[in-house]
């Protein structure tokens, strides 16, 4: 869509006949700021991570006149010339605000996510039904998760505070494809970021350096319709052998998507791997996971494989995802489900490493009125 | 009974005024779009508005 009016609007936009502007729905702007590296976009482009526009689908392309009045509200390519041609008599008239401002708006806009995060929270804490709240308090919570203001379960409560936000108005679009894209794989699964590879290859090509990604997508953001194979493997610790982290040299996290999940639906569960206070060994074998799925849930696909530096330790954070289906009968209500992991992990550079298992739980709320996601 | 025409006038002016009343806000045709002040891609902030006094075309897109 976009390269189609690039090329349209080219003469235009250089002759100052008219402004392009962009507002792109993006958790990530990192990542437009690459799409518009490659497609060597010079327009003014704003990013609404919060979409406080409360657009519900994109795209959409405004014609606005001089004076700031909607003149054509949904453009398409052979809608142009008659924009360009109208001559609209200009007006000046007052600036409305945006609907549904919140004070935590322009905290999480300067980058103060511990206070956007508690504002937000306070505003759903007095109106649960704040549908608006919900859907900013998650994207605060999820920026904070990715920062190194990180609190512990900040990604699982930004999935809590979407699907709520989803629950509430079931018609949002583009919520609903927020937590798509770290939930289960699509019924229709397309490639969501595919463009990115080509994108830098192309932007090498020119002899330029990509923009580099704060946050890789990743699962279902790069999932098209290819199947994806499930690694079926014997339980490596059956019987408990390996001894049990007690320093907490490695911590997992557990991310559930969605944090309320239909019979008969499936939710895609990442864990999140990091050494505070160790170093991978990256000469011993990768971490493996054993997921206890029994009864109404069943384990339908994973990545169980992560990749390996060559250097012989490193402290990368490590993901590691899968999906499980929830049959039809699945009892309502918190189910928390068994799993562990094995890796080996060395106490400092050089130093000792040890063979170690974390036994942990991860939450599925299963909900026959859970919003639908897929 | 005859009616002035600085009365008329005043009629006429009523009428006027009242068929130009100010828009809605609103993203539909003929409404004022509202304003915004989002970051822009170099980090800053920006307004809507910055572009008043000039034909805009608003892409609203996601890069999924």
């Amino acid at each position: 869509m976009l390269p189609v009016w690039q090329r349209l609007l080219q003469p235009h936009v250089e002759s100052g006949a008219v402004v392009a502007v962009g507002v792109v729905q993006e958790q990530h702007p990192d990542r437009i700021r690459l799409y518009a590296q490659w497609r060597k976009l010079g327009w003014p482009v704003f990013v609404d991570a919060l979409n406080l526009l409360d657009h519900q689908v994109v795209p959409i392309i405004v014609g606005i006149n001089a004076s700031g009045l909607v003149v054509m509200p949904s453009m398409r390519p052979d809608d142009l010339d008659v924009f360009l041609a109208k001559d609209f008599a200009p007006r000046e008239h007052a600036t409305p605000a945006l609907p549904h401002p919140l004070a935590a708006d322009a905290f999480f806009h300067a980058g103060k996510l511990d206070e956007a995060v508690a504002a937000y929270a306070a505003v759903v804490d007095k109106e649960a039904g704040d549908a608006r709240a919900q859907f900013r308090l998650g994207v605060a919570l999820l920026r904070r998760f990715e920062s190194d203001a990180r609190k512990p379960g900040d990604a699982q409560a930004a999935v809590g505070a979407w699907t709520r936000a989803l629950a509430l108005r079931p018609d949002q679009y583009i919520w609903r494809r927020r937590i798509q894209q770290y939930g289960p794989r699509l019924d229709k699964p397309y490639n969501m970021f595919g463009w990115i590879e080509e994108a830098r290859g192309e932007i090498r090509d020119r002899g330029d350096e990509p923009v580099a990604l704060a946050v890789e997508p990743r699962g279902t953001e790069l999932v098209g319709r290819e199947p994806v194979p499930t690694v079926q493997r014997a339980e490596p610790d059956r019987e408990g052998k390996v001894p049990r982290d007690e320093a907490g040299l490695a911590e997992v996290e557990p991310v559930v998507t969605p944090a309320r999940v239909r019979p008969g639906a499936r939710v895609r569960v990442r864990l999140v791997f990091r050494v505070p206070k160790a170093f991978w060994n990256n000469e011993a074998d990768p971490i493996a996971v054993h997921v206890a799925a029994r009864g109404p849930f069943v384990l339908v696909e994973g990545n169980f494989a992560h990749p390996v530096p060559e250097e012989a330790e490193t402290r990368e954070e490590r993901v590691l995802e899968f999906e499980l289906a929830v049959a039809d009968g699945a009892r309502p209500g918190l189910h928390d489900l068994p799993a562990y992991a094995l890796y080996n992990v060395c106490e400092k550079v050089g130093g000792q490493c040890l063979f170690l298992r974390r036994d942990f739980t991860f939450p599925v709320h299963v909900d026959p009125d859970a919003p639908k996601i897929q | 009974m005859r009616v002035s025409r600085r009365l008329l006038g005043v009629v006429l002016f009523a009428c006027l005024s009242a068929g130009a009343a100010e828009p809605e806000a609103g993203y539909g045709q003929g409404q004022v779009h509202p304003d915004f002040e989002l970051p822009k891609l170099d980090g800053e902030m920006g307004k809507l508005s910055d572009y008043r006094g000039k034909r805009v075309l608003l892409f609203n897109f996601a890069s999924w």
